[in-house]
């Protein structure tokens, strides 16, 4: 970021190369169908773009980028009542190389079980699993970007976890 | 048997595979940001353009100024400097306060700018013909048998009279009517009209005789 900063645009497209997947499937899954996806996605990348310099280099930058698409997303989920309904992922289309066709199913079906428990999750539950596991943040990382306390986020996940378990049951040898 | 929440977390990561963003939000996103890079590179420059042309453009404004000022300077008339030469004060005063000043401002000067103003302006002007006719009279050697008592004022007289003339009169000191000398007795008088006459000249005729009448006490031939 810092030589994007400086005037270095290969570094913005090493940068985008890296984050671009995890960024998209938060903002993704976080909201759900009924919205606009890209264009949330596209605000997000204008305002790191436009606002590049308001980074400084004591904030790690994961965090601070995932900050911006929460903030987005929350914004997006606050002015709507709709409730995310989960079918963005193509599952169809999931790899098969070593498998057999029977297990590439039932590795589909668990994946579609848990993109379903997670689209019904509490918000906050889903927001928080969601950091975790796309932007990999650490509890107090989350709690920052939250504006709540880390024991809050344990809290949170445990929960979000714990549900998500109970969902897939029969998917642990998946 | 593996942790519960490392299953959950691995299913999760199975599902990350083909969820990615379109190739087209990519361009426009990689566009804006080369976009935004080349916007602030350009920046400095547009500055240093406008820096630039706002120091032209004073420089320029202050070029007409002064410009305007040396010629206003060059052309107005500076009537202070020629009624007041001996103070100085003019000449230590800036050109600007020159030109400001009021013309009231100098109530005991006369206002050479009328007529009236210029015959009583301080500054001497060249001695009229007329006195200039009487100074050469004034001046002039006395021939013998002239009386010392009435000559030079009837010589004054003359001139004098002769006044209106004075230009074509006096060309040379004490002589009237141009002649080359004063004539210094009655036949000198005479050959002298006799020359006019013989020439013509009306005009030096008639000043021959009106000088010649008071030179010698009307006795004209």
């Amino acid at each position: 970021m810092q030589r994007y900063r400086d005037g270095d645009v290969q570094a913005f497209d090493d940068l985008y190369a890296r984050y671009r997947g995890p960024v998209y499937r938060y903002i993704a899954r976080l909201l759900g169908t009924g919205h606009d996806i890209d264009a949330v996605v596209q605000d997000c990348w204008f305002r790191v773009i436009h606002h590049r310099d308001s980074w400084s280099a004591a904030k790690p930058l994961r965090a601070w980028l995932f900050r911006i698409a929460h903030n987005l997303a929350v914004d997006v989920l606050r002015s709507s009542t709709r409730s995310p309904v989960d079918a963005v992922d193509n599952v169809s289309e999931l790899p098969d190389n070593r498998r057999s066709i029977d297990h590439w199913q039932f590795i589909r079906d668990c994946v579609e079980r848990l993109l379903k428990l997670l689209s019904e999750l509490p918000a906050a539950q889903r927001n928080a699993f969601l950091l975790k596991e796309e932007a990999g943040l650490s509890l107090q990382q989350i709690a920052e970007l939250s504006d709540v306390g880390r024991e809050t986020v344990k809290s949170r996940l445990r929960y979000a976890i714990g549900s998500l378990r109970r969902g897939l049951e029969g998917c642990e040898h998946a | 048997m593996p942790d519960p929440d490392d299953r959950v977390s691995e299913i999760y990561q199975a599902s990350r595979q083909r969820l990615e963003p379109p190739g087209e939000l990519d361009r426009r996103i990689l566009d804006e940001a080369h976009r935004a890079v080349e916007r602030r590179q350009r920046l400095p420059y547009r500055s240093l353009a406008l820096a630039a042309t706002v120091v032209l453009g004073v420089g320029l404004a202050w070029l007409q100024l002064h410009t305007t000022q040396i010629v206003e300077d060059a052309t107005a008339p500076r009537p202070e400097s020629m009624v007041q030469p001996a103070t100085g004060d003019a000449d230590h005063m800036p050109a600007n306060k020159r030109r400001e000043a009021p013309a009231p401002s100098l109530p005991s000067l006369p206002d050479i700018r009328s007529p009236a103003g210029l015959s009583v302006a301080p500054v001497a002007p060249p001695p009229p013909a007329r006195q200039r006719q009487i100074d050469a009279v004034r001046s002039r050697p006395y021939a013998d048998g002239e009386a010392l008592t009435t000559a030079p004022e009837a010589d004054i007289s003359a001139a004098a009279e002769a006044g209106g003339d004075a230009e074509q009169a006096l060309p040379g000191p004490g002589a009237p009517c141009g002649l080359a000398t004063r004539p210094t007795d009655r036949a000198a008088w005479l050959a002298a009209l006799r020359d006019a006459e013989t020439r013509g000249d009306a005009e030096t005729l008639a000043c021959l005789r009106r000088a010649m009448r008071e030179a010698l006490d009307g006795a004209l031939p």
